[in-house]
């Protein structure tokens, strides 16, 4: 329901606090497998629904249109571009987290 | 405030006790809204400047001290939040933290601007706490009981024994928590705000009428309101 960029800007955010939760034994699931497949079940079963009951109650009044408009231009530029992108995502993390690179999740107590 | 409550220390861009205004306004954003026309389609909660800071101070501290792990993760590792809030825990610390530090000396200006009696404190307190814990979107409970709220609010025909005011309160209600995923938006976009010089829709946010209630919170609120008693 937001800028495209906004939306990357903090899906990123999102994307690496859950993968350093992995990497660091914090986490079971990892989110690189499914991360781009997920994206778009929440787009299609959580924002585009919510902004189209934003548009019923009518609450934000012309507004609703713009919020499920991004959510849907969003939603098809993720089904284009995402997989490439989470592949970026990774990189990003690596180069910030360089001793995550070769090694998969280790224990709390280990890490 | 916020560089004082978030879990990796401070971080740039954040607004201050200073910077209130920017919070209560986006000024010369492009678009702004007529709220006389948003009157007509926001169930009677219209343009309470209280309610519109509650919903915008919300979305700022709704992740204040976020560990970075989901709270499934937290009530499995037994953490100390853990065990005190037992559900929605980040959220439930989140306000604790954020409220707590609200309460000091040093914001007392801001508290001045926010609310000027006991009942404005306590009707902001409420807003905060229903906002934030709407952003808990993996509780299954609280997720049933905004659907089931949201159905009765925008059923076709009202429940028995309601009444234009009541049903009124119920839409009011429900819209606000339902905006849980807009609250974490309007964050985003505060910040994208303040940290870049992109520019954004102004919001439309909302007034409770006067005669809206206390929600059904959550069992698990109670160490909130324990804390509330001791504020006031």
């Amino acid at each position: 329901m937001q800028h495209w960029q906004i939306y990357l800007h903090w899906n990123e955010k999102f994307f690496e606090e859950l993968y350093h939760a992995f990497k660091t034994g914090r986490a079971e699931a990892d989110p690189t497998k499914g991360w781009y497949k997920g994206e778009i079940g929440f787009y299609d079963f959580y924002i585009i629904p919510l902004a189209k009951k934003l548009d019923t109650c009518g609450v934000f009044g012309v507004s609703s249109d713009e919020y499920l408009n991004y959510a849907q231009l969003n939603r098809d530029e993720w089904e284009r571009e995402g997989a490439s992108i989470v592949e970026e995502f990774k990189e990003r993390y690596y180069q910030k987290f360089p001793e995550h690179r070769y090694f998969s999740s280790l224990p709390a107590e280990c890490s | 405030m916020l560089t004082r409550i978030t879990a990796d220390g401070p971080v740039s861009g954040f607004v201050d006790d200073d910077d209130n205004e920017t919070l209560s306004s986006n000024k010369g954003s492009g678009r702004e809204v007529d709220l006389m026309d948003l009157a007509g389609h926001s169930y009677g909660i219209t343009s309470d400047p209280l309610t519109q800071f509650a919903v915008i101070f919300s979305a700022l501290i709704h992740d204040a001290e976020h560990p970075g792990v989901p709270n499934t993760q937290l009530v499995k590792e037994e953490t100390p939040e853990a065990k005190k809030y037992q559900k929605s825990v980040a959220e439930q610390n989140s306000i604790h933290k954020a409220w707590d530090l609200l309460m000091t000396d040093e914001f007392q200006s801001l508290r001045q601007c926010i609310y000027t009696t006991e009942d404005e404190m306590r009707r902001f307190r409420q807003l905060v706490i229903n906002v934030v814990l709407a952003t808990d979107i993996c509780d299954k409970d609280l997720g049933a009981e905004r659907k089931a709220r949201w159905a009765v609010a925008f059923a076709d025909e009202s429940p028995v024994n309601s009444t234009p005011a009541i049903d009124m309160d119920r839409k009011a209600t429900i819209v606000i928590e339902r905006k849980y995923r807009i609250v974490v938006f309007i964050e985003e976009v505060v910040q994208e705000c303040i940290i870049s010089p992109i520019s954004y829709s102004s919001f439309s946010i909302y007034r409770l009428d006067s005669s809206f209630g206390c929600l059904p919170y959550h069992a698990t609120l109670a160490n909130l309101f324990a804390l509330e008693r001791k504020v006031l």
